[in-house]
């Protein structure tokens, strides 16, 4: 049997495969383990010797990185303010100097890269503990973001782009909560939520520049980094809108400011849908879905009156199942393939 | 073997003598593709949410009926509930809505169980949650879904623990919890020979992780603690079969067969095993994880791995100066390890493959 690597993926299927033959009596258990063994699932000599040659060493390292830390920790107190810095610094360049030295290309050399990035927000984060620079952390999120930039533009990762993404949309839930929160001009914005519709303007305008300029994702995890940001626009466009059903009717203040927020993210979801249905990208498209049952459901919760329970959960089932099931069925319709058009 | 056309697969069978000669329907894998996976993910969460609203549904109903107010109504309801889940699962099986419907179903009888016997049941301290396991363990024999299978499981281990940590002390319950723990794992391909199988080690490995974390993090902290011979020797005692029957499973189950597996795992097993037995469960679950593409048993692994430390880093019966020259050691360890199957397995295998 030849020991060459097992793609995970056309692995799975063979063991769902052997699976449905046994769970359909086509094969007798008792055969399984010859099955398993005649279409490749079970590695061979070789190919499990290395794996655990490299899972060991992998630990050992592991379990060396760690001991540093402790070492660090247990002398902590006793280091200046430079020596904690130059330490941290040094972690940063040596993770910087590995990456350069193996490749971002080479798994090792794109692990190294984000445990670089990761070390950049240890360094913010240290320095506002010496400097006692105040309590901003969202401060801290958006200059780590920012400095996260030019590598990130070089490297051209898709798992260094989702850190940078989760790093962003931190920085901006914390603006929001910190500095917006107490804005004058914010009243104007409470018949909708503004921080969700801050995270739909700023997941959709990286969605657009990551649809647009598709070298910015480089090589890596296939649409992980669009497919994300879609989901991340899609949640916030029926966050807004929902946040905006549900509003107490009676106000007179942001009614205007509302309505526009409202509007936005539905012209916002209206697009996606358009877009994505063109590209018959399932996965968006049922996300997309998902999130039009929920506001159709905060429309329904908000026309019906609730002092009916018995009713209310009637409709609710009846609703819940009719939706998905008709999404499910359109959906199906449109391409049983699962992969986005042109996608490999 | 890298096409993805089950009617090669199906010849390969049948060359190998396993199965007749494939006609024109070579099996199940044939049939109409199934949907998508985002589209079976969207069915299934509409199936759950459904399932919610008929329970919600339910729950109203029997609330003006004033159902819930006893122990034993409770206890009742919990039971007709998990006959509704079974029913529907095994009237549903295949629709990914219903099956997720049916989940909906079974989590909430459980919970209701849950709610009737802690009363019922009071009196009797560590038997409180055995009629509730004694439940799970029905319904996971008849309903054959692995994600329901994986959910029982976890349950059934964790309430299994915990009326064992409330009678033994625990060092006696931590072990016998493990031992229990991989006598199911080896069992229960046996138990559900029809395929879904997995769903019920995996938690199972991972439950084992988990017990060994907290019980056993590292010898060092344990002997530091209560400086026993006797005492260390006993939470070795306890490891080493869980870890030697673990062995087995991957031999059993996995297929590593190839004498470089079992060299590698002896050499865990024997060496790591005493000095850091958590961290060694949790290496065996990440290799088995990664060489038969489960990546959810390696995810389980590498939690374990952090817990792990997470734990010794505040065990603050050792300085961390100490820890970290542990540390360093296992580490050390850990790469001769490496070095070791590298060398002397790659002699192995050739000799292996020789024969």
């Amino acid at each position: 049997m030849p020991s060459t690597p097992i793609g995970a993926s056309t692995f799975a299927a063979r063991r769902n495969w052997l699976d449905s033959l046994v769970a359909g009596g086509r094969l007798p258990g008792a055969q399984l383990q010859r099955a398993r063994r005649a279409l490749a699932l079970i590695p061979d000599g070789a190919l499990w010797q290395r794996l655990i040659a490299t899972v060991l060493a992998g630990s050992g390292i592991a379990l060396w990185a760690a001991a540093l830390v402790f070492t660090v920790a247990f002398n902590w107190d006793a280091l200046g303010h430079f020596s904690r810095f130059a330490l941290v610094e040094t972690c940063i360049a040596l993770c910087v100097a590995a990456t350069l030295w193996r490749g971002v290309d080479h798994a090792a050399g794109e692990a190294l890269l984000i445990a670089a990035c990761l070390g950049v927000g240890a360094l913010l984060a240290l320095f506002g503990q010496t400097y006692q620079t105040g309590a901003d952390p969202w401060s801290l999120f958006f200059v780590w973001a920012l400095l996260l930039l030019p590598w990130l533009l070089a490297a051209r990762r898709a798992a260094a782009w989702i850190l940078w993404i989760v790093v962003a949309n931190l920085a901006l839930g914390l603006y929001c909560e910190q500095v917006l929160g107490h804005a004058r001009w914010m009243r104007l914005l409470r018949h909708f939520d503004a921080s969700a519709l801050l995270a739909l303007a700023l997941n959709g305008a990286l969605l657009v520049a990551f649809e647009r300029l598709r070298w910015l994702g480089g090589a890596g995890l296939q649409r992980a980094v669009p497919r994300l940001l879609a989901l991340l626009t899609l949640t916030a466009a029926a966050a807004v809108l929902v946040a905006w059903i549900v509003t107490p009717a009676g106000r007179s203040d942001g009614i205007v400011a509302g309505a526009a927020g409202a509007l936005a993210a539905a012209v916002a979801l209206a697009a996606m849908v358009r877009v994505y249905l063109l590209r018959r990208d399932l996965v968006i498209l049922s996300a997309a879905a998902l999130a039009t049952i929920s506001v159709g459901y905060a429309i329904l919760t908000r026309m019906l009156e609730l002092g009916d329970a018995f009713g209310f959960f009637t409709l609710s089932a009846g609703y819940w199942i009719g939706m998905i099931t008709g999404a499910v069925v359109l959906l199906r319709g449109i391409g049983v393939d699962g992969t986005a058009k042109g996608e490999p | 073997m890298n096409t993805t056309d089950p009617s090669a697969w199906a010849e390969r069978l049948a060359r190998a003598g396993i199965t007749p000669a494939p006609a024109a329907d070579p099996g199940p894998g044939t049939a109409a593709p199934a949907a998508p996976w985002a589209v079976r993910l969207l069915a299934g969460v509409g199936g759950f949410i459904g399932g919610v609203m008929i329970l919600l549904l339910f729950a109203v109903g029997m609330a003006s009926l004033k159902f819930f107010d006893t122990p034993e109504a409770a206890t009742f309801l919990g039971l007709v509930l998990a006959v509704g889940a079974v029913l529907v699962y095994r009237l549903g099986a295949g629709g990914v809505a219903i099956e997720q419907c049916a989940l909906a179903i079974s989590i909430a009888a459980q919970i209701t169980l849950a709610i009737g016997i802690g009363p019922l049941f009071k009196s009797g301290g560590h038997l409180t949650w055995w009629p509730l396991v004694a439940v799970q363990a029905t319904m996971l024999v008849l309903v054959r879904n692995r994600l329901h299978r994986t959910l029982v499981c976890a349950a059934m281990v964790i309430l299994g623990a915990l009326s064992l940590r409330q009678v033994a002390a625990v060092a006696v319950w931590s072990a016998a919890a493990a031992l229990a723990a991989t006598a199911w794992a080896i069992a229960a391909p046996r138990l559900a020979p029809r395929g879904a199988a997995d769903g019920a080690a995996a938690p199972v490995f991972g439950a084992l992780a988990g017990l060994l974390i907290v019980q056993w993090p590292w010898t060092f902290v344990a002997w530091k603690a209560n400086a026993g011979a006797a005492h260390l020797a006993w939470h070795w005692a306890a490891a080493l079969p869980a870890l030697v029957l673990a062995a087995g499973w991957l031999a059993a189950h996995a297929g590593v067969t190839a004498r470089i597996a079992v060299f590698a795992l002896a050499l865990a097993a024997g060496l790591l095993g005493l000095w850091l037995p958590a961290w060694t469960t949790a290496l065996c679950l990440a290799v088995l994880g990664i060489g038969t593409a489960r990546p959810g048993w390696a995810i389980v692994a590498a939690l374990a791995m952090i817990v792990s430390v997470g734990f010794f880093y505040y065990s603050l019966r050792v300085t961390l100066i100490e820890k970290a020259v542990w540390m360093a050691g296992a580490g050390a360890a850990c790469l001769v390890l490496a070095a070791l199957v590298r060398g002397v397995g790659g002699r192995l295998v050739r000799q292996e493959e020789g024969s």
